[in-house]
């Protein structure tokens, strides 16, 4: 059984405006980077879907290309959040206001 | 890293602004609204016929490994340098909190015997005889 294009691209347009929502709203770092990942996937999927759609496999590689910036996001993000965690109480994006300390 | 975190990583939408809320409704239903208007909107037919080996690794490795080298490359240096930036941000000792001083202020060293010395022998002879610290010296050189 097929799926139509119309159901992935739906799916990646609900995806990516839930990530937005969690970027707009949350506080957590933690959340914020999730909430990007989140979007960032809708893209792949979007990506995926339209290059099966098209018949044209340059997508798949587009995806690939995007999960490995999205692996360096999350490496980078990681490792700042749980730098700014080790010294600081709260984790919350509007107090990390410093780049030292 | 949630689980280092502990409860701290999830904090809910405290004090979120309702203006901030109303945005991010807006802008992420926009978002969904206008792409199934769109996707509502446009005729699909049923896709392209693509063969069997459509997607196999064997084709992706081709295209990765001929036109899209260069990306390929790209791609490689940036986990390189992420890797390199994720290890110098884990294993960086953790520096001295804001709130706390580095070292604490050195006390002022002053013994009170040599003033009580140079008290009694004030009072013993008839010089007005007073302790001067060793930096009041200095400023007196």
């Amino acid at each position: 059984m097929d799926i139509g294009i119309e159901y992935f691209a739906g799916l990646s347009a609900v995806l990516f405006g839930i990530g937005m929502f969690g970027v707009f709203t949350r506080r957590s770092p933690l959340i914020l980077l999730l909430s990007v990942e989140l979007m960032l996937n809708s893209c792949n999927l979007a990506l995926i879907a339209f290059s099966r759609y098209h018949g044209e496999q340059s997508g798949q590689v587009f995806a690939l290309v995007v999960m490995g910036i999205a692996a360096s996001e999350v490496v980078i993000g990681l490792g700042l959040v749980v730098a700014v965690a080790r010294r600081k109480a709260d984790l919350d994006v509007d107090r990390m206001t410093a780049l030292r300390n | 890293v949630i689980a280092y975190l502990g409860g701290r990583a999830d904090e809910p939408t405290r004090d979120v602004p309702l203006w901030q809320l109303g945005a991010a409704v807006v802008a992420g239903g926009a978002i969904i609204v206008e792409i199934v208007v769109a996707i509502a909107a446009h005729e699909f037919g049923g896709g392209a016929t693509v063969p069997d080996t459509f997607g196999a690794p064997e084709a992706v490795a081709d295209r990765f490994f001929s036109r899209y080298l260069l990306a390929f490359e790209a791609v490689s240096i940036l986990l390189l340098i992420a890797a390199v930036g994720g290890v110098v941000l884990g294993s960086r000792k953790p520096s001295p909190r804001v709130d706390e001083p580095e070292t604490f202020p050195q006390r002022e060293v002053r013994p009170p015997e040599l003033e009580l010395q140079a008290a009694v022998m004030a009072a013993e002879t008839a010089f007005p005889v007073r302790h001067v610290s060793a930096d009041e010296r200095d400023e007196g050189r």
